[in-house]
């Protein structure tokens, strides 16, 4: 069996990708929740699956850069998790605090607090108007789980550049999110 | 160098230095640059306090996603290794794998590793079961099945034949593929089909996506796994859901009695129809084939039943249905061959009564039998044309053709009949509904566009046609459409027989009558010119007719503002006493009132319309359109005369009628929602009237668009309302929205215009805007002078108020 018309995608654009991808990621992680709550194994499981997905899709519609994938799969991450956690945060603001645990969830009880997480996002959003790269290389590591000699290779970058980049970045974020700490 | 590029050098150098030698170090780099050096020196801080921050990734430690990447790259499952995905079923994913023993490609079937569960395990086997017990060229092969371990988690797994090629649909999209082609196909299929039904079991989940026609151009279906054998004791109902748009009607129901072979036949019944079409067969959930198949191709190449034959397959009752896959088959062959064809030929009459059972939940019970004659009728004259292109072709069977024409000629004599009935069952029916508009307004629009084409020699049919939908259109407040149908029945009856001229004024009036509903002035002129010259012509055109045509007129002057010239009508009309008939004369009353309530003159139209609406009362009964306009009126001028009581009381009650008689979104409907929101504005309860108002606005934009008369007359009082409210600047907002829109869309000098101007004026004047006012004013006057009476109330308001910006 072979999927109908592959040929004629060719002209997607990266968008169109990351929409599919994000969606597959999306759907998966849902049925994730549901399923099984608080299991880190099942989680990882399904979202190496899910990345997978994107990765065959993507090679469905004509030869793509490996790492242009490994990219937006990171991103997508990054978009759930953040849309995870308003969902969290506004049934935490409905219901108040009680019954909360029980609202937990896998994907994010074991990530950070929902609010840190939005705050990193907001963050994130403003470090991309300064650089990009940077912004990129939070994606990267902080929720694709890469190295810095793999994000190296994505960005075209030496692995020093990316320690200096991450340094600068993490300091960045930290004052930005944590507020400046005291002088002197 | 950028400055983030000069923050980032100095920041990496910084931290290599030792701590001590910072500070000198960003004094010397930094020079005289303060920003710098203490942006750095933040940075620098923020760094040691960031400790371990975002060391630990989001989703988990030691994720990675490129790990996951390499990972299922290498997606092992027994003997087969995954090597990209080629289809996604909801809770199994298929993929195009190597057998690592024999290098072979196969189609490899695993559950989603979200979806894993014992019974999904066990239904992708009984799935391998029921394509095992299969051995046909119409049918995917399956080589193995089992249990497995994938990812780390117990999973089944299903291996089958790899068909390279395009589904169905794609196939027959795709350039080159003539009807014939494509019916041969459908012939296949059918086969493969009663193949798996002489095995036990049935697919019930046929559709083209599907079926694959592989390299050999032969038809191969795959996907079973909604498959299950037909065991007469298993509960139907459990079988897992088909795909709507392709599931026999029992299916839909979830039928405890469903029966597997029946839907599978329904299925390829709606495939071939869609294939033929390019319409669904099934939408929302209604089989919606129509009476003829719009088979434009395959009337040229095929002069079999086709239609008939795929009609057979969709019956809604399983046990008429055809009875097995494989007589679908052999028809569609006898089809391709010119020989006739066995499925009944059901008569206009039982597709009637069908069409009307299936359809009373939709529309309701005189809806939907009118509905049905009416797709009766088309069915009839679509026979009818079929036949005489038979007989044209001289084809072989040229004496069953005759005998049908005989039979068809019958029957279009029956179907002029059933049209006019047609008209008045409409006709009853609209205005009785109640909150079905919406529904019965679907089907309309349904039964309007699959009206077939024009049929020579069939005029009159297609002319009680054409009438009765538009006229019915035009009640549900569609106008574009009704135009359209009646603009066609006009040109079906272009005679110059006694009948056919009336019918022609007839026509005539209604056009004008909805141009006028749309707010198209000029339009409803030229109609209502036309229907004149006419009448002027034939002395033979009836006094109702005439009288007609005269309210029309006078209706349009007051609209135009006329108001002499109407009211110079009106006493010509009145002069003739005896032989005006009650209802034209109430008409003219509700026209006469109308104006005075335009006028202000609300106490001379309380006077008027209080013994009329008696008259009314008795002569049309308490819930006719006439008692109910009349009741409107005199709701608006009491209104208008502050006395809030009664204007209360009577508009709620003509409010509640009128939503009965019309729907909740026609126009008269809207208009008395309209004067119950500006009396609510009176009396001070502004949420209620302001929430009302809006409602019209919307309902009349919706219906008319944004920029007709009456929405932009709803957008006015809207605006009044807020300026009542104290929202000034809203109000100030809309108000100025609402002229611009008015002398974008209106005639140059229209009245309203005129209105909108001396609006904002009114409430410039209240914001202290004494000096625009006063321009505001002078623009309506300049408009308005030429076109009212020099007595009118409304100019002396103007010049009043004008003064006293001055």
């Amino acid at each position: 069996m072979v999927s109908p018309n592959s040929s004629s995608h060719q002209s997607s654009h990266s968008s169109d990708l990351y929409a599919q991808i994000y969606e597959e990621v999306r759907a998966i992680a849902r049925r994730c929740m549901a399923r099984e709550r608080g299991s880190h194994t099942l989680q990882a499981t399904a979202l190496a699956h899910e990345a997978f997905l994107a990765l065959a899709r993507a090679q469905e519609q004509g030869p793509l850069d490996r790492s242009h994938v490994v990219a937006l799969a990171a991103r997508a991450i990054r978009r759930i998790l953040v849309n995870h956690a308003n969902a969290r945060l506004t049934r935490r603001r409905g219901d108040g605090l009680r019954g909360e645990a029980l609202e937990e969830e896998p994907m994010a009880s074991s990530g950070p607090d929902p609010l840190e997480l939005l705050a990193l996002s907001e963050a994130l959003e403003e470090l991309e108007r300064v650089d990009a790269r940077h912004a990129q290389l939070v994606e990267l590591r902080f929720f694709g789980g890469l190295s810095h000699d793999e994000i190296a290779r994505i960005q075209g970058v030496s692995p020093r550049t990316v320690d200096g980049d991450w340094a600068l970045t993490r300091a960045w974020l930290h004052r930005r999110i944590c507020g400046a700490s005291k002088t002197g | 160098m950028s400055r983030h590029q000069r923050v980032r050098a100095l920041f990496l150098e910084a931290l290599e230095a030792p701590t001590a030698a910072r500070d000198e170090l960003l004094r010397r780099q930094c020079g005289s640059d303060e920003e710098l050096r203490a942006e750095v020196e933040s940075l620098i801080q923020s760094h040691v306090a960031a400790d371990s921050f975002l060391d630990s990734g989001a989703v988990a430690a030691g994720f990675s996603v490129a790990e996951a990447l390499a990972r299922s790259d290498e997606l092992c499952v027994g003997p087969y290794v995954a090597q990209a995905l080629i289809g996604d079923g909801g809770s199994s994913l298929v993929y195009r794998a190597r057998d690592s023993r024999t290098g072979a490609e196969v189609a490899l079937k695993l559950l989603r590793p979200g979806a894993l569960s014992p019974e999904a395990i066990e239904e992708l086997l009984a799935e391998a079961e029921v394509l095992r017990s299969l051995e046909h060229p119409g049918i995917v092969r399956c080589f193995d099945s089992g249990q497995a371990q994938v990812h780390g988690a117990q999973s089944a797994f299903l291996a089958m034949e790899l068909v390279r090629g395009s589904t169905l649909s794609v196939h027959v999209r795709s350039s080159g593929v003539t009807t014939r082609e494509t019916l041969e196909l459908l012939v296949r299929v059918a086969r493969a089909v009663h193949h798996i039904h002489e095995r036990g079991s049935a697919h019930n989940d046929l559709k083209p996506d599907n079926i694959l026609i592989d390299a050999a151009g032969q038809p191969r279906i795959i996907d079973f796994g909604s498959a299950r054998r037909l065991d007469p004791a298993a509960d139907a109902r459990r079988a897992p859901g088909g795909t709507p748009r392709y599931s026999s009607p029992e299916r839909r129901r979830g039928d405890a009695r469903f029966d597997g072979v029946a839907g599978d036949v329904y299925s390829l019944g709606a495939i071939t129809y869609e294939l033929l079409t390019g319409e669904p067969a099934v939408r929302d959930g209604q089989t919606t084939v129509r009476a003829n198949l719009p088979l434009d191709a395959t009337r040229t190449e095929l002069r079999g039943d086709i239609d008939i034959v795929v009609r057979h397959a969709l019956e809604r009752d399983p046990e008429r249905r055809s009875h097995s896959a494989a007589f679908f088959a052999d028809e569609l062959e006898r089809c391709l061959a010119g020989q006739p064809v066995l499925s009944p030929r059901p008569s206009v009459y039982r597709r009637l009564a069908e069409f009307g059972r299936a359809n009373r939940v939709l529309v309701g019970g005189l809806a939907s039998t009118a509905v049905a004659l009416l797709l009766g009728i088309a069915g009839t004259m679509w026979a009818l044309q079929r036949v005489r292109e038979a007989r044209d072709a001289e084809i072989q069977q040229r004496q069953l053709a005759e005998s049908r024409l005989q039979e068809t000629q019958a029957e279009r004599q029956r179907a002029v009949q059933g049209a006019v009935f047609l008209g008045q069952l409409f006709r009853a029916f609209t205005d009785k509904s109640q909150a079905g508009t919406e529904k019965i307004e679907k089907t309309l629009v349904a039964a309007a566009r699959s009206l077939p084409p024009p049929v020579e020699g069939a005029d009159e049919v297609q002319f009680a046609l054409h009438q009765s939908l538009g006229i019915a259109l035009a009640d549900v407040g569609r106008y574009e459409l009704a135009l359209e149908q009646l603009q066609r029945a006009l040109e079906r009856c272009q005679g110059e027989a006694p009948e056919q001229v009336e019918d022609r004024v007839n026509l005539l009036i209604n056009l004008a009558e909805i141009h006028r509903l749309r707010g198209d002035i000029s339009s409803n002129l030229e109609h209502i010119e036309q229907a004149e010259r006419l009448i002027a012509q034939h002395d033979s055109i009836s006094e109702a007719l005439r009288m007609r045509c005269s309210l029309s007129r006078i209706g349009t002057l007051a609209d135009c503002g006329d108001y002499q010239t109407a009211r110079g009508l009106i006493a010509q009309l009145r002069e003739r006493g005896d032989d005006l008939d009650i209802r034209s004369s109430l008409r003219l009353t509700a026209i006469e009132v109308r104006m005075l309530n335009e006028e202000r003159r609300s106490e001379e139209a309380i006077e008027v319309v209080t013994p009329a609406l008696e008259r009314s009362r008795r002569a049309t009964g308490a819930r006719s359109e006439e008692t109910v306009e009349l009741l409107s009126l005199l709701g608006s001028a009491w209104s208008q005369s502050d006395d809030f009581a009664p204007a209360e009381k009577i508009l709620e009650e003509a409010l509640e009628e009128r939503r009965r008689l019309f729907g909740e979104r026609h126009p008269s409907t809207l208009q008395t929602m309209h004067n119950l929101a500006s009396l609510r504005a009176r009396q001070g309860r502004l949420e209620e009237a302001l929430e009302m108002q809006e409602k019209v606005a919307q309902g009349r934009a919706q219906l008319l668009g944004p920029w007709h008369p009456r929405t932009l007359l709803s957008r006015n009082n809207y605006a009044s309302q807020l300026q009542t409210a104290g929202r000034l600047s809203e109000a100030l907002v809309e108000l100025r929205a609402t002229l611009e829109g008015a002398k974008k869309a209106l005639p140059v000098n229209h009245w309203q215009i005129g209105l909108y101007h001396r609006n904002l004026a009114v409430l410039l004047q209240t914001m202290g805007a004494s000096k625009e006012a006063r321009e505001q004013y002078q623009a309506c006057l300049a408009i308005w002078e030429p076109q009212f009476r020099g007595d009118d109330p409304r100019l002396a308001d103007v010049r009043r108020m004008l003064k006293l910006v001055e």
